[in-house]
């Protein structure tokens, strides 16, 4: 099992006022499954997420990843768990404005200690091939489309070959076609052996993957397989 | 995040927001500035009095003179003692560890006259001594030598302005000149050192004004004594000043059988002193400069501190989504740290030019009032004000790098900026 969580939770203290986002979560999921983890809005899911993404941590509970309990990490081993076994797309894409792609894309590898200037940027040029932007190096974010930012987001994700492909509304930023053409990307990554998780609110999203998970009110509600 | 990148990431943030940065940056300028250019002028103008003290050459020298009598008891007094003698110098010399150089001097005026020319001069007796103590520098032909003493020899060294009197622009090494009704024969020609502004050319003036002859061949064409006039000594560099004054006066004292029938002019205590007046002097400007340049700085580096903080702000979500893809803590701290100083040093720089530019200013403005003054850049004062602006980077970037730093990734990574 590449990912196991335990009854987690997660409570945030908003003054006197407790807010319960996740209520005892309890799941796995299996090396090279394409997941979709599904709720609406106010649901937990982004708590979900963040905590899966090792961006947060359970308030209780435990969570396994590629065998770690990486509930009970802080500080510098948490990012290095980010660093390696994660790799995030986001909605809104998330490249920073003044660097050019290969940059941007390489960024994760700045952060992996012991990987010179060079190499990185061959991995990142070579990240950057394999979504289809061999071609567009050298331009900036601004300068491409919405579809061209999240296909450099995912070359990104792809860069310091994590264990997980780990994606927050992929198509939420954009247009049908262009959803399309990322979702058919995410479904050749899944079958070429990447675990993936979608997170999203949307079932045409969803219905890529193999297995959904809807979450409701902090808690799986229900959970599905194609 | 490396080093290369952090640095090139602080240019960028310069080059992208000129004007906000010019204003950051104005502080630690005028601060860096002021720190160089005070430092040149204040450095520049000690080492110029320094080097006119080096000039007037009287450092560790002490004048012994014959005492005056003041009234009837005291002329029965001192003569009890037989006053200066030339075997006293010999006796210094052998007891007094500190003394370098000493020499007897005998001088009186006479005419002295070559082929047709004549002219008034002091005739300046002493040993060989004389001439090192007194840090003459020959122009041509040779000093006087222990031989010349020994010898009684007629020969003399001309200052200068003697030999351009009496030879003008012609050769005099070798030739002869009448000092009173005496033949002598010129060996030597002194060299005219460059004078020192502050104490003008009279000390050193009158030392060209002289025919310097044998102590021996003093004693008997001019004086026609052995008495001395005085004696000229200089202590080393080394000696305590008043280890030496006090041994030089004991000696004396039981020489002359315990009557004090000398005097002792302290030349290198009173030059000492004056030193020391120039260096606090120094070192008041010193403060002040110090407390003008804190102060810029200071004001510098709270600028810099606001502008660094409005940059992390700005900048929340490129530090979530470097936080996201695997940056520690320590990295993002590294990165906004190295900005900061970055942009302290390239203010710094930007000072230093400032500052060697006024320091020629002053230069230019100097001469422009017909002051021959030359004020040298102080690399001190570079490596100083440099050195403050890495302070204040290192200081002022600290408290927008631990923010940076501290920030929750996933609330900095939900903003747009």
């Amino acid at each position: 099992m590449l990912i196991r969580t335990e009854n987690v939770t997660k409570i945030y203290e908003l003054g006197a006022v407790e807010v319960r986002a996740l209520r005892g979560v309890t799941f796995g999921i299996e090396e090279g499954e394409y997941v979709a983890i599904m709720g609406p809005s106010g649901s937990g899911k982004s708590t979900l997420m963040h905590i899966l993404g090792c961006l947060d941590t359970p308030s209780t509970g435990r969570y396994f990843l590629n065998g770690t309990e990486v509930s009970e990490l802080h500080g510098r081993a948490l990012a290095r768990v980010r660093n390696q076994e994660i790799g995030f797309v986001f909605q809104n894409f998330n490249l920073m404005p003044r660097v050019d792609l290969v940059a941007n894309v390489a960024l994760p590898l700045v952060y992996h200690g012991g990987i010179n200037r060079a190499d990185r940027r061959k991995q990142a040029v070579s990240a950057l091939d394999s979504v289809g932007l061999g071609h567009r190096l050298k331009h900036r974010p601004n300068e491409l489309s919405g579809g061209e930012r999240q296909r450099a987001s995912i070359a990104r994700a792809l860069v310091t070959e994590p264990s997980i492909l780990l994606a927050d509304e992929p198509t939420g930023n954009l247009d049908q076609k262009t959803g399309r053409e990322i979702m058919a990307l995410l479904d050749e990554l899944s079958a070429a052996g990447k675990t993936v998780i979608l997170v999203t609110h949307d079932s045409n999203v969803a219905a890529h993957a193999r297995r959904t998970v809807e979450i409701e009110d902090g808690a799986i509600a229900r959970e599905g397989r194609a | 995040m490396d080093i290369l990148e952090s640095i090139g990431s602080g240019l960028a943030s310069i080059r992208s927001h000129k004007l906000r940065s010019g204003l950051t940056l104005f502080g630690i300028v005028m601060g860096v500035a002021a720190v160089v250019a005070m430092t040149s002028f204040v450095g520049g103008i000690a080492e110029r009095i320094w080097a006119d003290f080096d000039k007037l050459g009287l450092d560790n020298v002490l004048f012994v003179g014959n005492m005056q009598p003041v009234n009837p008891e005291g002329y029965a007094y001192l003569k009890a003692s037989k006053g200066l003698s030339f075997e006293d110098t010999e006796i210094l010399r052998a007891e007094v560890d500190e003394i370098l150089a000493i020499t007897p001097v005998v001088a009186d005026y006479r005419v002295v006259r070559a082929g047709s020319e004549a002219r008034r001069a002091e005739i300046f007796a002493a040993t060989p001594d004389g001439f090192f103590l007194l840090k003459f520098e020959l122009g041509q032909g040779r000093f006087l030598s222990d031989m010349d003493v020994d010898n009684n020899a007629r020969v003399a060294v001309l200052g200068e302005i003697v030999k351009e009197d009496l030879f003008g622009d012609a050769n005099a090494v070798g030739e002869d000149i009448l000092i009173g009704d005496e033949h002598f024969r010129v060996v030597g020609v002194l060299r005219q050192k460059d004078f020192s502004d502050m104490f003008g050319e009279s000390g050193q003036e009158e030392n060209h004004q002289r025919v310097y002859i044998p102590i021996t061949a003093g004693m008997y064409y001019i004086s026609g004594t052995r008495r001395i006039a005085y004696f000229a000594v200089r202590l080393k560099s080394d000696a305590d000043l008043a280890t030496g004054y006090d041994k030089i006066h004991n000696t004396l004292l039981r020489e002359h059988r315990q009557i004090e029938d000398f005097q002792i002019e302290n030349v290198a205590e009173e030059i000492l002193r004056a030193r020391q007046q120039v260096q606090e002097i120094v070192n008041v400007w010193n403060g002040i400069l110090s407390t003008i340049a804190t102060v810029s700085l200071l004001v510098g580096g709270i600028g810099l501190l606001s502008v660094l903080i409005i940059s992390v702000n700005e900048r929340l979500r490129e530090i979530g989504i470097r936080k996201a893809v695997g940056a520690e803590d320590r990295a993002i701290f590294q990165q906004f740290l190295i900005e900061s100083v970055t942009i302290s040093i390239f203010g710094g720089l930007v000072g230093v030019g400032l500052g060697v530019g006024l320091t020629k200013l002053m230069t230019f403005g100097a001469q422009q009032m017909g002051q021959d003054i030359v004020i040298p850049v102080s690399g001190g004062g570079i490596l100083l004000g440099l050195s403050f602006a890495i302070g204040v980077g290192i200081l002022f970037g600290l408290y927008p790098a631990i923010k940076a730093s501290k920030l929750d990734p996933i609330e900095a990574i939900s903003r747009y900026a």
